[in-house]
């Protein structure tokens, strides 16, 4: 008796726990990644981040000074990070903006469609020297592009770019909007994979271009874009290294360029702090997490999965 | 479904090569120490020496570079088989990564070559660059230029041999002197020369600077070299720093005065236009006198075979020159802590910093540290830097506030573009210096 | 009569709004053709001038000019020829093929697990994947250098190669996000019909999956390619270096052969624009097969 009714429930248990275990085996790789490889340095680091670590000589615990030092006494610190957070406010949306709409301009039925993609793609290849002379041809105070052609248009006073402090980050956001048209394959990507049908169907019905656009292209599309927000977000409060080529020497002018990562390899490298620098990296680390999370937590309302396994 | 099995397939065909690859070539772990296979000698050895191989990291690749090289690593291999040096090649940019990780794991190479003399201290004190004056280098310490031996030097020991080093010169261009109606023979001596030289040399174009007499900051010397050249230092013996003082701030509202005479936007426009290699801002002939290194006249040579240039001595404020006159770098040559074979990598330190110096100066046209050198090349350009040297300083890092410079940086912007006063600016500066050396000295 | 008129009026307006269609179509299709012109222009001209620049003779590099007089096709040869350019090419294919190869496969059946199957701690363990490429680098690339050190794996291919073996954490949320939008109805039939996640995942999952497979190939590759410190801190052995480390090889403190530098750079960049070329067929309409037949 007992067992015919246990073997009625088990049967609905063990399909669970089978599914259970089959996602356990289909993530087993990273699972034996993470432990072998990654969870050690980084627990090394968070560790480090509460001594005087100098990578040579020392290794010596001191609770929260780093973090006091941080908090309390570096301004340097608070520069870096508001320099990064004003970075990726405007680069992260921008970004997205770029990528998206060059992606849907570039999957229509223009002519020459394959040419223009590879074109687009060419900023996720072209770097070093070719590409500081494109900036210094754009951004030149006097002979530049940029602002012959401004004072084209009668603007007198025009901005300094990479002389002056106020203006130095925005001609990195502009720098960075450039580059995220190599982004375009991933929301080309996405794009294949809303049915054609959908589009027909909408036009059957009378749908405008944009109508279309907004209801189907958007909702469908959603979770690309949100890959690009998280990641987007996480590039750019890990942005430094790109601002190298043209800021000389980096951070200049007077520290407007100071990103939070410039910072960081700074004490980590040139000062010897890396106990300090792993502080700093925690610290950041922590706000991106947050950051992240909390578009989690808001994605529920905008974005939409097709074959979702809640 | 065929194709991406195919795909695949051939994945796993690739993998399994790139591994066996892979595999056979990770064997090349740093060979351990060989006994010498030498059957009984007639004349009695007291004891077989050990043959070793010795890993040498340098950042020359080039096609200039790379036949010196090879001919001063295997000239020594050929005179001592018994210690066999090899050169490995590590990008300029991340040499000195490299170097700490590997002292960090403890997997050091043996001989590293170092681009940053200014470092060295630090490298000493963070145990990372391996004490060698009781290997023997206290020995030959007088066989250096002074300067030099003291920039290696960590509490009275030394933790790295010299190699090369620099000397700096004012260059000017003759023709454009001549046709300014300077005498194109009589380089600027004084502070006021290059003011007044550059009163008849400045051209506007429609309201355009198109060629600029002189600037202090367009050429290879900083804020803190034009300090020095005015007699001044930036910290007092006990590593506490004197910034803002009356004099470092008159030399700050100098530059000043200098960017003011072309406006912050022109002098923004020049510094944009300036370039490496063939883009100098001299080579381009857009401005008329600069400061830069001896090496450059090569490059000057090669990129502006047209330009006439004159050499003098880099001016200071009454025209006497002195050892702080100007100011340089150097590059020297470390034993990493954790090689293996201390003995045997400073025998061959040694020979890259004396012997091998002067066959690399012969050949890359570079300045030894080495005073024998001048014995051998008696070219008129190596006379010349020989003579320089009694007027370029090397000022080590101060040890407790290596990124001071950085602080620096920040007031020379702020006050150039107009933000701040000088007395303010280096204000600034000073407490942030200050901040840096109590962060340092309380761990 | 009546109806008559309204169809009359109705095919009118039909023609109307069919004219002003074609009209946005093609006033659309204008203005984007100017757009993609305008911005191709700026990411042209870096590689415009490389071109125009690996192209010069010796004495015309320090100028500012478009074209070189004459023009120097040699220039490659003696690019090819100043580092152990195929040597680096082999090495450099081989590295990218292994890290394509792994990332491809471990990244498609970790993102399958998180995106199609359900266990416990499933959001949490995400989460923990996605942090760990919050962590900025600098400061674990010492202890993960002594990590490599103690496993005897420096100076290898080993610490570039076998993590990517075990998934990460940007091309798994990429292929979860995709996976996520195949509709169940696809695995739920082949359940149906007795076949196990595995099955699934290799017959149902990865042929939809062409776009999202590609991209992750193309950027695996670009990485791989491109990687630059990885491989000068974990290689030692000049005869393993990649063409990234010879690129810098063309560099000198004082003599930089720019020409021979760009006619490297730029065909160092080839076979990523290659490769992005031919995987377009993955790129369009049809790419992916869509809507349950029946």
């Amino acid at each position: 008796m007992a067992s015919a009714v246990a073997g009625k429930r088990r049967p609905l248990g063990s399909l669970k726990t089978k599914e259970a275990i089959t996602g356990y085996l289909f993530i087993l790789p990273w699972l034996i990644g993470f432990v072998a490889f990654t969870a050690g340095p980084m627990l090394f680091s968070l560790y480090a981040s509460f001594t005087n670590y100098d990578v040579t000589s020392q290794f010596d615990w001191i609770g929260l000074k780093n973090y006091k030092r941080m908090f309390l006494t570096d301004s340097l610190y608070w520069k870096s990070m508001s320099n990064t957070l004003y970075f990726a406010v405007f680069a992260v949306p921008i970004g997205i903006l770029v990528g998206a709409t060059s992606a849907v301009m570039l999957n229509t039925n223009v002519p020459g469609q394959k040419a223009w993609r590879t074109i687009f793609f060419l900023p996720k290849v072209l770097t070093g020297v070719s590409v500081v002379m494109l900036w210094l041809w754009v951004f030149n105070p006097q002979d530049g592009i940029l602002n012959s052609g401004l004072r084209a248009l009668g603007i007198e006073k025009v901005p300094l770019w990479f002389a002056d402090p106020a203006w130095s980050k925005p001609a990195l956001i502009v720098m960075s909007a450039w580059s995220a048209t190599g982004g375009i394959l991933i929301y080309l990507a996405g794009l294949q994979g809303i049915p054609k049908q959908l589009y027909e169907a909408a036009e059957v019905d009378g749908a405008t271009t944009s109508r279309q656009f907004f209801s189907i292209t958007l909702p469908l599309l959603s979770a690309t874009i949100f890959f690009k927000l998280i990641t987007g977000i996480n590039a750019a409060m890990q942005y430094w290294q790109n601002a190298l080529i043209v800021t000389d020497p980096p951070g200049s002018p007077s520290n407007s360029t100071l990103f939070n990562g410039l910072h960081i390899y700074k004490q980590a490298f040139k000062e010897s702090n890396m106990g300090y620098a792993s502080a700093m990296a925690w610290v950041m680390f922590a706000i991106t997490l947050l950051i992240t999370a909390l578009q989690f937590w808001g994605s529920k309302r905008w974005v939409y999965y097709e074959g979702e396994r809640r | 479904m065929g194709m991406k099995w195919r795909k695949l397939m051939a994945g796993v065909i690739t993998a399994v090569l790139a591994l066996s690859l892979v595999v056979g070539c990770s064997g090349t772990k740093k060979e351990e120490p060989k006994p010498a296979e030498q059957p009984a000698q007639t004349t009695p050895a007291p004891e077989p020496e050990k043959k070793v191989e010795l890993e040498f990291w340098g950042w020359w690749s080039s096609a200039t570079r790379m036949p010196t090289i090879n001919k001063i690593v295997d000239g020594w291999n050929k005179e001592h088989p018994n210690i066999q040096v090899k050169y490995t090649f590590v990008p300029f940019g991340d040499l000195m990564t490299k170097y700490l990780a590997s002292v960090a794991a403890g997997n050091p190479p043996d001989v590293v070559a170092s681009p940053d003399i200014f470092t060295v201290p630090t490298r000493a004190q963070k145990k990372q660059a391996m004490e060698l004056s009781t290997l023997g280098a206290d020995a030959i310490k007088d066989q250096f230029y002074p300067e030099f031996w003291k920039a290696v030097l960590y509490q009275g020991k030394a933790y790295a041999l010299p190699w090369v080093g620099e000397t700096k010169y004012l260059y000017y261009n003759k023709d454009h002197f001549k046709a300014a109606g300077l005498d194109p023979e009589k380089g600027p001596v004084t502070w006021d020369d290059l003011w007044s030289f550059a009163d008849k040399l400045d051209k506007k174009e429609g309201g355009k600077l198109v060629q600029a007499g002189f600037h202090p900051l367009f050429g290879n010397f900083a804020y803190r070299g034009w300090v020095w050249n005015s007699g001044s230092l930036f910290f007092d013996n006990r590593e506490w720093p004197t910034i803002n003082t009356e004099k470092n701030i008159s030399v700050m509202d100098w530059i000043k005065k200098w960017t003011d005479r072309y406006g912050y936007e022109s002098y923004a426009a020049m510094k944009g236009a300036n370039g490496s290699g063939p883009q100098n801002l001299f080579i381009q002939q857009k401005i008329s006198m600069t400061i830069e290194t001896a090496t450059w006249e090569g490059e000057l040579k090669k990129n502006g075979p047209s330009i006439k240039y004159g050499i003098v001595p880099v001016p200071t404020p009454d025209g006497k020159q002195f050892q702080n006159a100007n100011y340089t770098g150097g590059f020297d040559v470390e034993i990493p802590v954790g090689a293996k074979n201390p003995k045997q990598a400073f025998e061959f330190a040694k020979y890259w910093a004396t012997d091998a110096a002067v066959i690399w100066a012969q050949e890359q046209n570079d300045f030894p540290a080495y005073t024998k050198a001048a014995e051998k090349i008696t070219t008129t350009e190596f006379k010349r830097m020989v003579d320089n040297m009694k007027y370029t300083g090397l000022i080590p890092l101060p040890q407790f506030a290596p990124l001071y410079n950085d602080a620096l940086d920040v007031a020379v912007q702020d006050v150039i573009s107009g933000k701040k006063s000088a007395k303010d600016a280096l204000g600034t500066a000073q407490g942030e210096i200050q901040k840096m050396v109590q962060q340092n000295t309380s761990k | 009569m009546a109806t008559q008129v309204r169809h009359a009026a109705v095919s009118k307006e039909f023609a109307a709004s069919r004219r002003r269609k074609l009209f946005v179509t093609w006033l659309g299709k204008g203005i984007a053709l100017l757009i993609l012109a305008g911005v191709s222009v700026f990411i042209l001209f870096p590689a415009l001038w490389m071109l125009s620049t690996s192209l010069k003779p010796d004495d015309q590099v320090a100028l500012t000019t478009w074209i070189p007089r004459p023009v120097v096709w040699s220039n490659y040869i003696k690019a090819i020829q100043s580092i152990p350019f195929a040597r680096y090419l082999l090495n450099t294919t081989l590295y990218a093929l292994v890290v394509v190869f792994a990332d491809v496969l471990s990244n498609s059946m970790v993102a399958y697990g998180f995106a199609k199957l359900r266990f416990p701690g499933r959001n949490l363990l995400f989460g923990v994947l996605l942090a760990t490429m919050m962590i900025p680098d600098m400061v674990t690339m010492i202890p993960k250098y002594i990590l490599f050190a103690k496993l005897h794996w420096i100076p290898s291919y080993l610490p570039l190669t076998v993590p990517h073996f075990f998934a990460g954490a940007l091309f798994t949320f990429l292929l979860r996000q995709f996976f996520m939008g195949i509709p169940e109805e696809y695995s739920e039939a082949a359940r149906i019909d007795g076949a196990s996640d595995l099955w699934i995942w290799a017959r149902v999952i990865i042929p939809l999956s062409k776009p999202a497979l590609a991209t992750v190939a193309i950027f695996s590759f670009e990485g791989a390619w491109n990687d630059y410190i990885g491989p000068v801190l974990y290689l030692s052995d000049n005869k393993l270096y990649t063409l990234q480390i010879g690129l810098t090889m063309f560099k000198s403190t004082s003599d930089t052969q720019w020409q021979h530098l760009m006619a490297a750079s730029l065909l160092v960049m080839l076979p990523i624009i290659i490769l992005f070329s031919a995987f377009q067929k993955y790129f369009v309409e049809g790419a992916t097969v869509t809507g349950i037949k029946g």
